[in-house]
């Protein structure tokens, strides 16, 4: 009875001109976003893998210099695409591109490709991600508004119970139906963008085991989302008045769901975890190198603190009797000092930053579209967490290149002589290689919105069983 | 008659619960916008105030110092921190800074505030002086972008006229009262427009009135302020008029109430959000912003190439400007003039690979000028972005400003030091600063009528169309 019922509703909706004609648009546009971030992501990985090369290169061949020279010159570290961007490029074009590893400094990530963009972007872009969390709702609520509430109006539901439908049957096929009619439409864009995905494959992992996984996962977390969407969708024409009431209490519920609900999760995030002031935040880590962490501990006291305990480690009383080059110890005692104040200034911007993302995830309470955004930039690897933990690996890589520079100063010259290193050193430090987080830390940081849009299919499905069963036939 | 109608209107809304739903929900939404835009406008003002305190301190202090040297009462610091040698003075001593300061209108719309900084200090640094603007901003918040009146104006109140006008005649019929009104003396044409104009009172007058409210309480005092208002007002009432008789034409074609709200729905989807992204995505296709890493690997290899060649660069420099070339050749090598060369040379090689960057986002904004009449939510955006003082047009000429100041400086800071001259005392007050006249913008009024008459003109179209219906409507209603 209910595969009768599904079907009988699929077939109508696929004779709707409607549904044929808001089908084709969200399809054209589907297929549009997928090409165009393939576009884009072939663009940037093509030349940020240029551009990483390049700087390697110019790192290698700089010549003759002295180490501390060459950790001046520094090299770039450029942020990669993840292959999975072109469905959801998250807050890419809202991050900066690569920074410069340099000595003495952790320096900020520069050019937001957004500020290349027009003013229009700030509409939106059309990402598939874009299509998937508004257009294909808006579809739903259009085409599924008057499924119950339509046929008690034309005063078929009478007929329908009277005729031994059960309630249940009825509310499983109906459903089932726009389910069906729905998923003609997204299996073959699904499909389609998987395969946008195995063809952009330009290196073999880019369509590893763990890639697939997250495509699936992805595909996962949408289909939930569309759930809750058709869940709530039925509720409301199952509680509904008239079909025009639930039409309109659905259309708010979209707007709600989809342009207020981002916005004032970004005040709530704003006010519950606030962000230093951009200037202030720079003074303060001005201040701490200057006069110490504890504020008590100037620089030069800090110097004269660091020669006496190593002249008291070699028990000699001179830098001069060192059998190491003091200076390379002296950068790298500064470099150690300088990465425990960037450790607290910029390791409490980044807490602040994901606590942020977090209150936007647990806002997925509030509206399920925070929630499966979460999920949906956190698998493609394009959020905050991504960009914070690329900003991290980048940090580590310098420290890495000044304390190999700076020990090669410290054992292999004299104090006070001029001395340079050459090839041989440039190519001991390694090249930057980047390892985005595991797929294990993604999920275990997406967990709560998987949850909550889970809640939200439960929390829906409850709602629209309820509403059948207290459904009077007119 | 109209009166009567709209008199009528009145009352019939009065009586409806959802009229004073609707009319609170707006003042509400308001009230939150405003509230969210002048607590970012708050900062910004902090923010710039300090910055101008900073920049008259640095000049004040450059001033004292100079004194006490040239009187002899305070011994020359080492070369890098000398306040009498020119090089130091550009780098850091005698920085000045460039202030956008918010428009009076600012609190209405962030627009691309949230993007691009308000404030450069100008050296003679290489590079873009903006990148060294500090700026912390969650990159969610700025793809989010921010809940202000703007955002009400331009996504939700077309969305409450919808949901006042979608049943504006259907819902008559329905309710079997439109056949008892047609029998009145009265065209459709004036029914729908007393319809019409006691809506958008109601509305439009809600959001006018909070709004002026919150200028006055906010001390917005000056004539050319409300000067600014009043365009700000024809902006939203054009913008709220489109949508208006754009729910009028669809009433006319006689269908159901759910099926006119359907179709409006859609047009807003299309109108607000469809034409604007996919316009979007057609610029950035067609004319693709090549990442800036790519400029990265050109600046080193001009830095690298031109350091090598510093000798040579600087006996060019001198050949080309004798004028600046100094008395004797003979003598030390002047190292501070030869770094000047250099950094000159590196300016003049990636000038041109800057220039392609802005000529490609050029190219963007011509494509999404000429189709931006496509989508009245784009119009009116890109209106009251103006208006605030937070659209890109505002921001491109206050970069471009800031560029012209930072050639000033170099200009004044680089003879000095190829001259091998010390900076002294009278040199301070010639230093350049920044001339704010530079980013007045005379030409936006007529760039805000031109959106505005993107506005008006399909409203007139579907008002002639709406007013041609009458027949029609008279024999549905007694069919």
């Amino acid at each position: 009875m209910i595969s009768t019922i599904a079907r009988k509703e699929a077939v109508e909706l696929w004779r709707d001109g409607r549904f044929r004609w808001g089908a084709a648009l969200v399809a054209t546009l589907l297929a549009v976003a997928l090409l165009s971030g393939w576009q884009h992501y072939r663009d940037i990985e093509a030349s940020h893998t240029a551009a990483t090369e390049a700087t390697w290169q110019r790192w290698l061949s700089q010549g003759e210099k002295n180490p501390h020279s060459a950790a001046h010159y520094g090299v770039y570290a450029f942020k990669p695409i993840t292959p999975l961007s072109l469905v959801d490029q998250g807050v890419n074009s809202y991050t900066g591109v690569f920074t410069w590893l340099e000595a003495h400094n952790q320096n900020p990530f520069e050019y937001r490709p957004a500020q290349d963009a027009p003013a229009l972007a700030r509409f939106g872009q059309l990402t598939a991600s874009t299509v998937l969390q508004l257009l294909v709702p808006l579809l739903m609520v259009l085409l599924g508004f008057s499924a119950i509430a339509a046929e008690r109006e034309a005063g078929t539901m009478r007929l329908l119970l009277s005729a031994g439908v059960t309630r249940g049957t009825l509310a499983a096929g109906k459903a089932a139906g726009l389910a069906l009619g729905l998923g003609v439409l997204l299996v073959p864009a699904a499909l389609a963008g998987a395969l946008a995905l195995v063809t952009t494959g330009t290196a073999a992992e880019t369509v590893s085991a763990v890639s697939s996984v997250r495509v699936l996962l992805l595909g996962g977390s949408y289909m939930l989302y569309f759930a809750a969407i058709l869940g709530l969708t039925l509720a409301v024409s199952a509680w509904a008045r008239t079909p025009r009431a639930a039409l309109v209490t659905l259309l708010g519920v979209w707007i709600v769901n989809a342009l207020v609900a981002p916005r004032v999760a970004t005040d709530v995030a704003r006010t519950r975890a606030p962000l230093p002031a951009a200037e202030a935040f720079r003074q303060a880590i001005a201040d701490d190198l200057r006069n110490g962490i504890d504020g008590h501990s100037p620089q030069d006291q800090r110097q004269q603190a660091l020669r006496d305990s190593v002249l008291a480690a070699y028990g000699v009383d001179s830098i001069e009797q060192l059998p190491v080059n003091y200076a390379g110890i002296s950068l790298q005692a500064g470099e150690e000092y300088a990465n425990r104040v960037y450790d607290r200034h910029y390791g409490a911007l980044a807490s602040t930053l994901l606590a942020q993302e977090a209150l936007h995830r647990r806002l997925g309470l509030v509206a399920p579209l925070l929630a499966v955004r979460s999920a949906s930039m956190g698998l493609a690897g394009t959020d905050v967490y991504h960009h914070e933990h690329f900003v991290r690996a980048a940090e580590e890589h310098r420290r890495l290149i000044q304390r190999i520079l700076n020990a090669d100063i410290a054992q292999n010259s004299r104090f006070g002589e001029t001395y340079t290193a050459g090839p041989a050193l440039w190519a001991q430090v390694p090249e930057f290689t980047y390892t985005p987080p595991s797929l294990a830390t993604v999920l275990s940081n997406q967990s709560s919105s998987a949850l909550l849009l889970v809640t939200w299919v439960l929390l829906a499905g409850i709602a629209y069983g309820v509403g059948m069963r207290r459904l009077t036939p007119e | 008659m109209l009166m009567r109608i709209v008199a009528h209107e009145w009352r019939v809304l009065r009586a409806e619960r959802t009229l004073w739903v609707l009319l609170a929900l707006t003042v509400a939404l308001v009230l939150y916008a405003w509230r969210n835009g002048a607590s970012w406008v708050e900062t910004q003002r902090t923010t710039l105030a300090q910055v101008q305190i900073d920049d008259s301190t640095r000049v004040a202090t450059l001033a004292t110092r100079l004194d006490a040297i040239e009187s002899g009462r305070e011994e020359p610091p080492a070369a890098f921190q000398n306040p009498a040698l020119p090089a130091p003075v550009g780098r850091s001593l005698g920085t000045r800074a460039a202030v956008l300061a918010p428009a009076p209108l600012a609190a209405t719309s962030v627009g691309q505030g949230d993007l691009f900084p308000s404030y450069a200090i100008v050296s003679t640094a290489a590079g873009d002086p903006f990148l060294r603007t500090p700026s912390i901003e969650n990159p969610l918040h700025l793809l989010g972008g921010r809940f202000d009146l703007a955002f009400v104006i331009v996504y939700l109140l077309p969305l409450l006229v919808l949901a006042t006008g979608y049943g504006l005649l259907s819902q008559e019929r329905e309710s079997g009262t439109l056949p008892l009104v047609l029998t009145q003396p009265i065209g459709t044409g004036t029914l729908i427009a007393g319809k019409l104009l006691a809506r958008f009172a109601l509305l439009v007058g809600a959001i006018v009135l909070t709004t002026a409210l919150l200028l006055l309480s906010a001390g917005l005092a000056a004539p050319d302020h409300w000067a600014d208002f009043a365009l700000w007002v024809l902006v939203v009432a054009s913008y709220a008029g489109f949508w208006l008789l754009l729910a009028a034409l669809v009433n006319g074609r006689g269908r159901s109430s759910a099926e006119n709200a359907m179709t409006l729905a859609t047009a807003w989807l299309v109108l607000t959000i469809l034409v604007p992204s996919v316009l979007n995505v057609a610029a950035t296709s067609l004319y693709p912003v090549p990442s800036r890493a790519e400029m990265i690997g050109v600046e080193r290899e001009a830095a690298e190439e031109a350091q090598e060649r510093g000798a040579a660069l600087l006996a060019a420099f001198y050949q080309d400007h004798p004028e600046l070339a100094p008395d004797s050749v003979a003598g030390p090598v002047n190292f501070a003039a030869q770094s000047w060369a250099v950094q000159e040379e590196v300016e003049r090689v990636t000038a041109p690979v800057r220039a392609a960057y802005d000529a490609a986002a050029d190219q963007q904004r011509a494509l999404i000028r000429r189709f931006r009449f496509l989508s009245p939510a784009l119009l009116a955006q890109e209106a009251l972005q103006e208006i605030a003082g937070t659209g890109e047009v505002r921001y491109r000429a206050f970069r471009a400003a800031v560029g012209d100041l930072r050639v000033a400086f170099r200009a004044f800071i680089g003879a000095k030091i190829v001259r091998a001259e010390p900076f002294r005392r009278s040199d301070v007050d010639a230093l350049p600063s920044f001339d704010t006249s530079r980013v007045t913008d005379v030409a936006r009024n007529g760039r805000v009528l031109v959106n505005l008459l993107g506005l008006l003109l399909p409203t007139l179209l579907f008002a002639l169309v709406a007013s041609r219906q009458d027949q029609a409507i008279r024999a549905r209603a007694r069919a």
